[in-house]
């Protein structure tokens, strides 16, 4: 069974569902019974959808917007 | 040429998030908005050659990592993974007791990661070293698979994994040093 050992070293993986089967199953397992590692990973995701949503989009402006249009509109000879 | 009016209807949703990760890329604004405009004019080209049913965003977030490395390199160097010295594990969760303590205590983890203000965070991956930057935007900022990511990078999934996890553990890093400087966090480990 994976102890807290294992499943730090392996919480990124774990978080991201990129583990294999087993190795799961006994991350799972170890993550039922230690509320410790069940922290690190709640902080771990939360931290990432913080990041996210802080950083995900910026607005863009009319000026911007204007040129992205307009530069479809000019027929550029093919490369 | 692609019709100008769909190709518009189609990538023009896309826009202000390739805008958002064009930002933390070039970090300007002026560079980001041209190489957004750029990454758009080089996608209405290709639109013809993009396959319909297929991931529109991963497409155009492809087209736009491609101009970023081959044109737009931030001005000011970044820093090289060797300046980082040790990445550790869990870095900020094991100061988050110190962080509670400055909003009396509330260990409410959002409560304490609204510590730390946008610019913060966005410093924070901006300072990532080159290799770890784009893997780190491209998983956590938008949501990437692994996958999709080697693909756009044409490097191994396990060289993704392992930039991407290393990347998190600098950000952390950084945002503990912001914490620091703020007097945030006194102590030392």
């Amino acid at each position: 069974m994976a102890d807290c050992n294992d499943t730090i070293e392996q919480l990124y993986a774990y978080l991201d569902r990129f583990l294999d089967d087993e190795l799961r199953l006994e991350i799972d397992e170890h993550l039922r019974v230690c509320p410790d590692c069940q922290g690190r990973l709640e902080f771990e995701h939360t931290l990432k959808i913080t990041i996210r949503e802080r950083s995900r989009e910026e607005p863009v402006g009319e000026e911007l917007r204007q040129r992205l249009l307009d530069c479809f509109e000019i027929d550029l000879p093919d490369e | 040429m692609a019709d100008r009016t769909r190709f518009a209807e189609d990538a023009m949703p896309y826009a202000s998030q390739l805008l958002g990760t064009a930002m933390r890329m070039t970090r300007n604004r002026s560079d980001a908005e041209d190489l957004v405009q750029e990454t758009m004019l080089k996608a209405f080209r290709a639109y013809d050659s993009f396959e319909p049913g297929t991931n529109l965003r991963a497409w155009l977030f492809r087209i736009l990592t491609n101009t970023y490395i081959n044109g737009y390199n931030a001005k000011k160097a970044r820093p090289h993974e060797s300046e980082l010295g040790d990445l550790e594990n869990l870095y900020l969760y094991r100061h988050l007791p110190q962080l509670a303590n400055k909003i009396d205590g509330s260990s409410a983890e959002d409560e304490v990661l609204a510590l730390f203000t946008d610019d913060e965070v966005k410093a924070a991956l901006e300072h990532l070293p080159e290799q770890f930057l784009l893997p780190v935007l491209l998983a956590d900022i938008q949501d990437f698979s692994y996958q999709e990511i080697a693909d756009m990078l044409d490097v191994p999934i396990g060289t993704v994994m392992s930039r991407i996890h290393r990347g998190r553990k600098a950000l952390q890093k950084s945002l503990v040093d912001f914490a620091r400087d703020r007097g945030l966090i006194t102590s030392h480990g």
